[in-house]
């Protein structure tokens, strides 16, 4: 269905794999406008078609690739496709954002999204070259890890691809594109279970934008913006997001020996300065990325991409790790057997745990690693005890116990970050719709001691900014940014001058600030403008796409994505008050022994946040919020 | 002796990695660094400064007192993941 708007192919194709068909698939424009692109679009896809519990690993299940609008129209940042589906580690909506090449080779060839369902018979790759789609046999690259999976497959073209973890079925398998991944929720999975090795696209359109002079004016005030912001021109580009090690340590948020502390006393051997100091070649990053907030380091003579903040902090500190080059070492070798170094991670420590209680027998202890990269391999061919570690921490807690440390949200682990020592953090990863995720939580962390200092242990206003930054990031990685744009949120003195009177000021009261937003989030027309300070992300969409895009209606569009996965998640058995909730090592015990406040008081922040949400007790979106946000008539 | 140690932008800026000195207060402190590196209290009024892992804004900020076996810890304003 061709597309009014600009910066749209207008084309969504579903690709059947089962009987090869291959359908235009209808998308209107106003949908467009209601539902953007990337993961909101998708969802709205997959609320239209799966409304029943499905087996993630069915070919019931299906798969939306989405690009963004801003995706391939020379915006900072936006190389960001989704990958969406229902996880096998949940059983509920998730959607993976990846930086790899891929999604702007998608939109070249013509299309906005592709929608991949049922399960072919044979092992195939998908090739894709404008409108041409051809189902290829993949038996020759099948067992092939991601690298060199990319680089066999003949078709001329950007791939995204999965390894052995995707294929052996690993519950939290990733895709890869470059050496980026779609990381979380098992997207890897549920290509192997479709027998789909991976793809390939090469377009030679280029989808023309609304108003090019425009946009091109805001893209230059916008990169102009990242690369004198603090955080984004100084900060992530010389320590990359493992820079956060530190002040994690500082603040009592680096998860530790499986989050039994927020901090850890060998920080300095794992933290972003030694990475950069003694192991970084050069920095690099995701195509149009002034950030570049990628590290290129040395596996075995061979130069590749280094670890994320999440990595090293679960690699290290979580299993009382501090040997940096074998985080190095593990960090390649997951991504290229194609697996989630999140969940992988995290439930290593888990087992950990258990083995040192007692309850399985598995060989894991805390602060051994010369076992770790052979448990890898056996977690990707699901050997021996690597086979019960690729269910996931929450399976492997249903089969050996120890729940209330088994360190996942609805059967997603968690991130690094230890919420004791940020609880608005806490209960983010409480509520998000797709688990234990750090930033479908809304990263409040960010807030409460990693870029600016409210109090962290308050519940007051916690909801409130939880919801706002929930949505601001559905909304941003919609239009295909990555959610480091949204940085530019924090003006620059805020973050600038910590010590400044004005910071402090802020800080004290930013979580007095409940109400206020209360009110943009009841009437977020009341942002109908597009100030110079405010994000410039719906400015650059009004120019790309034609669309009247304000700041009231990006934060409303990513509220409509937000609520929808919800609705998607309770159509497929989510029953909030039992799920939205922590391992009771969060909630139960205290972090620090002498500070009372230093747990999650999660049922307060809760009822806080489905109220502030607009929804009912139990955790679901109202009828009349529903009609509001024009997900049903 | 006090141990300074530099973490995130302020390891960049004074290209160091820690030095150490016998100093009355952190503004003593502060003095020193600026006169050892050529860097004004300004750069230095950008970053947190932590105490033996206690924030200075919750003790007596720049007039903490330090003494002898005292760590103190120079971090970024602002970090991101
Ligand atoms: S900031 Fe990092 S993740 Fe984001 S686009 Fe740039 S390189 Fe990619």
């Amino acid at each position: 269905m061709k597309s009014k708007y600009g910066a749209y192919c207008g084309k969504i194709v579903k690709i059947d794999l089962t009987t090869r068909e291959i359908t235009d698939y209808p998308f209107s424009d106003k949908e467009r406008e209601l539902f953007l692109g990337g993961k909101i679009m998708a969802a709205k896809i997959i609320y239209d078609n799966i409304k029943t519990k499905i087996d993630p690993l069915s070919p019931e299940n299906m798969i939306v690739i989405a690009t963004g609008p801003l995706n391939a129209m020379g915006a900072p940042c936006s190389s960001r496709f989704d990958t969406s589906t229902i996880s096998p580690l949940t059983g509920l909506y998730t959607s993976s954002n990846c930086g790899g090449n891929f999604g702007m080779a998608l939109k070249r060839a013509g299309y906005d999204a592709i929608i991949i369902t049922g399960k072919s018979e044979e092992r195939i790759y998908l090739s894709i070259t404008d409108d041409k789609i051809e189902f290829k046999n993949a038996d020759a690259i099948w067992g092939m890890r991601t690298q060199e999976a990319q680089k066999a497959i003949p078709e001329k073209g950007d791939k995204f691809v999965i390894g052995p973890a995707g294929e052996n079925l690993v519950k939290y398998a990733c895709v890869v594109s470059n050496e980026r991944a779609a990381g979380r929720g098992g997207c890897g999975a549920v290509f192997g279970s479709k027998n789909l090795k991976g793809l390939v696209a090469y377009g030679t359109k280029s989808p023309e934008a609304f108003n090019k002079a425009k946009l091109d004016k805001v893209n230059k005030v916008w990169t102009t913006r990242l690369r004198n912001h603090p955080l984004t021109g100084a900060q992530v580009p010389k320590l990359g997001t493992a820079g956060l090690v530190t002040p994690m340590h500082a603040k009592n948020l680096l998860a530790t020996n499986n989050y039994r502390s927020g901090k850890f006393e060998h920080f300095e051997d794992v933290n972003g300065e030694t990475l950069a100091d003694e192991y970084l070649v050069r920095n690099s990053g995701c195509t149009t990325c002034p950030i570049r907030c990628a590290r290129v380091v040395k596996v075995e003579g061979k130069e590749v991409k280094g670890p994320e903040v999440e990595t090293v902090g679960l690699f290290g500190p979580n299993i009382l790790n501090h040997d940096m080059q074998s985080i190095l070492d593990w960090n390649y070798l997951m991504d290229d057997l194609g697996m989630d170094t999140i969940s992988c991670g995290n439930t290593i420590s888990f087992a950990m745990e258990l083995n040192e209680k007692g309850m399985w027998k598995n060989g894991l202890e805390f602060g051994k690693i010369d076992n770790i990269e052979q448990t890898l391999e056996d977690i990707a061919y699901r050997r021996g005890i690597g086979d019960d570690l690729a269910e996931g921490s929450r399976n492997l807690s249903h089969k050996y116990g120890g729940e209330e440390f088994a360190m996942n949200v609805k059967g997603l682990e968690l991130a690094a970050y230890e919420p004791r020592g940020a609880v608005g953090q806490g209960l983010g990863y409480a509520v998000g719709n797709r688990g234990g995720c750090h930033l479908n939580g809304g990263y409040l962390v960010v807030v409460e001691g990693l870029g600016l200092n409210a109090n962290p242990y308050t519940t007051h206003g916690k909801a409130e900014l939880c919801i706002t930054f929930q949505d601001l990031m559905e909304a941003a990685s919609a239009g295909g940014s990555c959610l480091f744009t949204t940085y530019a949120f924090f003006p620059q003195p805020w973050v600038a001058k910590p010590n400044g009177l004005f910071t402090k000021i802020i800080n004290k009261f930013i979580t007095e600030v409940g109400f206020v937003l209360r009110v943009v989030l009841r009437v977020p027309t009341v942002l109908a403008v597009n100030l110079p300070h405010m994000l410039p992300h719906p400015k650059a969409i009004a120019a790309a796409t034609g669309m009247k895009y304000t700041f009231g209606k990006f934060i409303r569009m990513g509220e409509r994505g937000y609520n929808l996965e919800r609705l998607i998640d309770l159509n497929l058995g989510l029953e909030p008050l039992r799920d939205d909730k922590l391992p009771g090592r969060l909630t139960d015990e205290l972090q620090i022994l002498d500070n009372p406040k230093s747990k999650v008081p999660l049922e307060k922040l809760r009822a806080n946040y489905y109220r502030a949400r607009f929804w009912s007790k139990d955790g679901k979106p109202t009828k009349k919020l529903i009609r509001r946000l024009k997900l049903e008539k | 002796m006090v141990k300074v140690k530099f973490f995130g932008t302020a390891r960049v800026l004074l290209k160091d990695k820690e030095m150490e000195g016998d100093f009355k207060d952190i503004s003593a402190m502060i003095d020193a660094i600026c006169e050892k590196y050529g860097v004004t209290k300004k750069d230095m009024k950008q970053y947190y400064v932590y105490v033996n892992e206690v924030n200075i804004s919750t003790l007596k900020k720049y007039k903490t007192e330090l003494k002898d076996g005292d760590v103190v810890y120079l971090l970024s304003p602002a970090s991101g993941g």
